[in-house]
């Protein structure tokens, strides 16, 4: 009893220690693809200024929880918050609207066009000077300013993921949430991919909320959460994450 | 009212059989087969054909009875069907039924331009009605009665078949064809199997129609009512159900023949029935596929678990 | 012969016009529409009922006046209209549904015949003029023109010209593009999918009504006239390449020709090589044939990999 209750208290502890303000909750959402449910009661909650990392094996259901935030599924049960206001409903374009903008794991570039043009579109709603949102983007990725003309389905693996991520950010926004961007990618990509996205969230002021299941984003968070099985099993500091049974479980073997 | 009964039960059971073929590629497999009414005049005419006396320049004398007739229209169009699969199978939906329209236009510009064949436009007149020597007055009756009779036959058959594991293969092929793939059918194999089969009973259907009329020439199948209509029927009915194509059938046909007797009574210019009835029939066929996609008696669909997009 | 070539070169662009419409609804929503050719027809109509009220007024060297113009962009405006809330009626909840590209097809099949009658009713059977009278035409070199059909062909030069540099120079057409290629990153980059098929149905819209006119134009007023074309304009989307404009204007050019041309064509190799098949009943199944090969043997276009790909 008096175990448990002090794990508790660290637990509580640790979650009161949390910095920022809650900027997108997600309360007990359960969402699936027609009667097969996928996530159960799945909460997470990412705040201001935050690098918040979810993790978990094949198959837990990580894109169905991203697809269920960014609204292009409705989530059966629960609630999507944003800045205090309920966006569960809300479509892709209208999440882009409030500054929140995704970075899906497949069908992340538009294949039939040039780099440059999908970088344009991603700035399609973007009012300020799109040249300056490509100068930040090309000294990012300069191999992208180098193949500008080239067309993006004839990129390799590790382009196009930094394509996506350009895109992602073209439009200036305030959180962005990226969907395995290193998946399937060479060691050495991960660490440089990785890279850019630190430095992104630094120079752009972002928050982020990234979807990984590489170990090497983990010291990069500020928080963490593991998804299994379609539930969150572990909510914690990241720098406590590796710590956890669960977690090293699923990196480590068991 | 005896007379229109008679000509109902004709007419009905000469669609119902079409359209059980034609539900058989489109409600349980999935193909949107457009040269169906080339079908049902290949099997028209290769009927006629081997029933009819040679006449006027075109082939004929073969003298035939009606039964070897029908069933010689069956393969026939079974043929042209297998034929065109070969040809248009692979391709995806949307080309599969344009090239199929094109294709029982093209038929139909046979049966016109082939005089030899089939006497071109002028047509073929004094196909035989089986019985009726025999019957007298009552000739539609009778022929009523052996329509519905191979109607039965057909009915029964078409349920065995569906109701077999082949059939609840072709609903999987056309629900989930990424599914069926994974499991390693050879999807095309199915496919084409129902067309042909399908193809067969459109050919047989034809043919019980023609020997109905009595006359027919390339213009008795119009894609207006032996691809249009049916399609009315088929989505009327329910597809993917056979009791459904044949309630279909007759309701249509019940409800298409008798508005041409009320249009009589209108005062609308006869010029304008057709297009009247052709706008009215278009409409009630969007409108089910609006409102009520299953039609009066249809299951509901099985949505597949994998496709979650 | 070359009479024939040069026909051919008008009713091309009279077909491309028809097809890059159905083009337009292939790309981006994914099914051919079979209703195309009965707009085809409908957009002439309405011209001609536009023309019940406004006056032709005339034009130097061509048939028609200022009058015929207004209606077309009248009938541009009314097809767009049209199409767009079938569209929103028909086939939006189809999309939103689900449905599978069945449900659209026999919507599309049964608009057709709704559309058909509904021009037969209306107008009747009888074939019908912009205006009565014979236009002038010019003799060179075997062949004979009227600027009627002058115009026609620079028309549409010109209105592909616009369509290629709004579809691959400006946002707006980028967007399409976007779309058609992947809808779903697409909405997620702030291009509503929505806007974009409405801009579809209205593009489409403007397009066969013009054809439509050019035709009615050039040729006569019929209700089946755009079903006759619809054949040829499947043609030139397939073999033009989906939602490629020059390639279904190319694509557009060789079926009229074909059309024009092709059966005597025919005919000669037919009766060079003894075999007693007369040509003359398959002139209009030509189109249906080439198109079912096309399908067959090259059915992403034949212009992959040439500047007519776009």
């Amino acid at each position: 009893m008096a175990a448990e209750n002090s794990e508790e208290k660290e637990a509580a502890e640790t979650k009161a220690d949390r910095a920022g303000e809650p900027l997108l909750e997600v309360e007990g959402v359960t969402a699936g693809y027609g009667d097969i449910d996928v996530l159960f009661d799945a909460s997470l909650q990412v705040n201001q200024g935050e690098f918040v990392v979810l993790i978990g094996p094949n198959g837990a259901g990580k894109t169905t929880l991203i697809r269920s935030i960014d609204g292009v599924i409705e989530p059966k049960q629960g609630k999507v918050t944003f800045a205090g206001e309920d966006v569960t409903y809300e479509t892709p374009a209208d999440m882009l609207e409030r500054g929140i903008s995704t970075v899906p794991q497949e069908g992340n570039i538009f294949t039939d066009l040039s780099v440059k043009d999908n970088l344009m579109m991603g700035a399609y709603t973007y009012e300020g000077r799109v040249e300056k949102r490509l100068e930040m983007v090309y000294n990012l990725f300069p191999i992208l300013k180098e193949r500008s003309d080239q067309e993006a389905g004839t990129m390799s693996g590790g382009q196009r993921q930094m394509l996506a991520i350009s895109r992602g950010t073209m439009v200036d926004p305030d959180v962005l949430i990226l969907d395995e961007p290193t998946a399937g990618l060479q060691p050495n990509l991960v660490t440089d991919v990785l890279d850019a996205i630190s430095r992104l969230k630094e120079e752009e002021n972002l928050t982020i909320l990234l979807v990984a299941q590489t170990e090497q984003a983990i010291p990069m968070a500020d928080w963490g959460y593991l998804l299994r099985s379609g539930e969150i099993l572990v909510d914690d500091r990241a720098g406590d994450l590796l710590d956890n049974d669960l977690v090293s479980d699923l990196y480590f073997g068991g | 009212m005896d007379a229109y009964i008679a000509a109902l039960l004709c007419m009905g059971a000469a669609y119902s059989v079409f359209t059980i073929g034609y539900n058989l590629q489109w409600g349980y497999t999935g193909l949107f087969n457009l040269s169906v009414f080339g079908l049902a005049a290949a099997g028209g005419y290769t009927s006629v054909i081997l029933t009819t006396s040679a006449a006027g320049g075109h082939i004929g004398g073969f003298g035939l009875p009606y039964i070897v007739g029908i069933l010689a229209g069956a393969v026939m169009a079974g043929i042209i069907g297998a034929a065109i699969g070969t040809i248009t199978l692979r391709l995806e939906f949307g080309f599969f039924a344009i090239a199929t329209l094109g294709l029982g236009k093209f038929l139909i510009a046979i049966f016109k331009n082939e005089k030899g064949l089939t006497n071109g436009v002028w047509g073929i007149g004094g196909i035989p009605k089986p019985l009726s020597d025999v019957a007298g007055g009552y000739a539609n009756w009778a022929y009523g009665g052996i329509s519905v009779a191979i109607l039965i036959v057909v009915f029964l058959l078409a349920q065995k078949l569906v109701n077999s594991p082949w059939g609840r293969l072709q609903l999987a092929i056309k629900d989930d064809e990424h599914l069926t793939q994974m499991l390693g059918k050879n999807v095309w194999r199915y496919r084409m199997e129902s067309l042909v089969l399908g193809s067969m009973l459109m050919g047989l259907g034809g043919a019980m129609y023609a020997h109905y009329q009595g006359y027919i020439n390339p213009k008795s199948y119009t894609d207006i009512m032996w691809a249009f209509l049916p399609l009315l029927m088929v989505v009327a009915g329910g597809s993917g159900n056979n009791k459904g194509s044949i309630l279909g059938a007759f309701v249509v046909w019940g409800a298409w023949s008798v508005s041409e007797i009320f249009a009589g009574y209108l005062p609308i210019a006869s010029m304008k029935i057709p297009h009247i009835r052709t706008l009215v029939v278009g409409l009630l066929i969007i409108s089910i596929l609006r409102w009520r996609p299953q039609g009066l008696i249809g299951r509901k669909r099985a949505v597949s678990s994998s496709t979650g997009e | 012969m070359l009479g024939s070539i040069l026909d051919g070169i008008i009713l091309g662009c009279m077909i491309t016009l028809g097809g890059l419409g159905i083009s337009y609804v292939l790309l981006l929503q994914n099914y051919f529409n079979f209703t195309g050719g009965t707009f085809f027809t409908l957009g002439a109509y309405m011209a001609l009922a536009f023309l019940g009220f406004i006056p032709m007024g005339s034009f130097p060297l061509v048939t028609f006046g200022p009058g015929l113009i207004l209606a077309l962009l009248l009938s541009m405006v009314s097809m767009a209209l049209i199409m767009t809330a079938v569209d929103k009626l028909l086939y939006r909840p189809l999309r939103e549904r689900g449905s599978p590209f069945m449900f659209f097809y026999l919507t599309a099949f049964g608009m057709l015949f709704v559309f058909r009658s509904i021009i037969y009713l209306t107008w009747g059977a009888q074939l019908k003029n912009y205006v009565s009278g014979i236009p002038t035409y010019m003799r060179f070199a075997g062949m004979s023109i009227t600027w009627d059909e002058i115009f026609v062909v620079i028309a549409t030069i010109v209105i592909v010209a616009i369509l290629y540099y709004f579809q691959y120079h400006t946002k707006l057409g980028k967007g399409m593009l976007a779309t058609a290629n992947n809808s779903e990153l697409a909405e997620m980059s702030g291009i509503k999918n929505r806007d974009i098929n409405t801009l579809t149905t209205i593009i489409a819209g403007i397009l066969t009504a013009t054809g439509g006119v050019f035709y009615g134009l050039t040729i006569q007023l019929r209700p089946m006239m755009g079903f006759t074309l619809l054949m040829a304009m499947f043609f030139a989307v397939v073999t033009g390449g989906e939602g490629a404009i020059l390639g279904t204007f190319g694509a557009g050019l060789i079926i009229g020709i074909t059309q024009e041309f092709g059966s005597s064509l025919l005919q000669m190799l037919w009766d060079a090589t003894g075999v007693p098949i007369q040509m003359g009943g398959y002139k209009a199944t030509l189109s249906f044939l080439l198109l079912v090969v096309i399908l067959i043997f090259q059915p992403e276009g034949i212009f992959q990999g040439t500047p007519l790909e776009k």
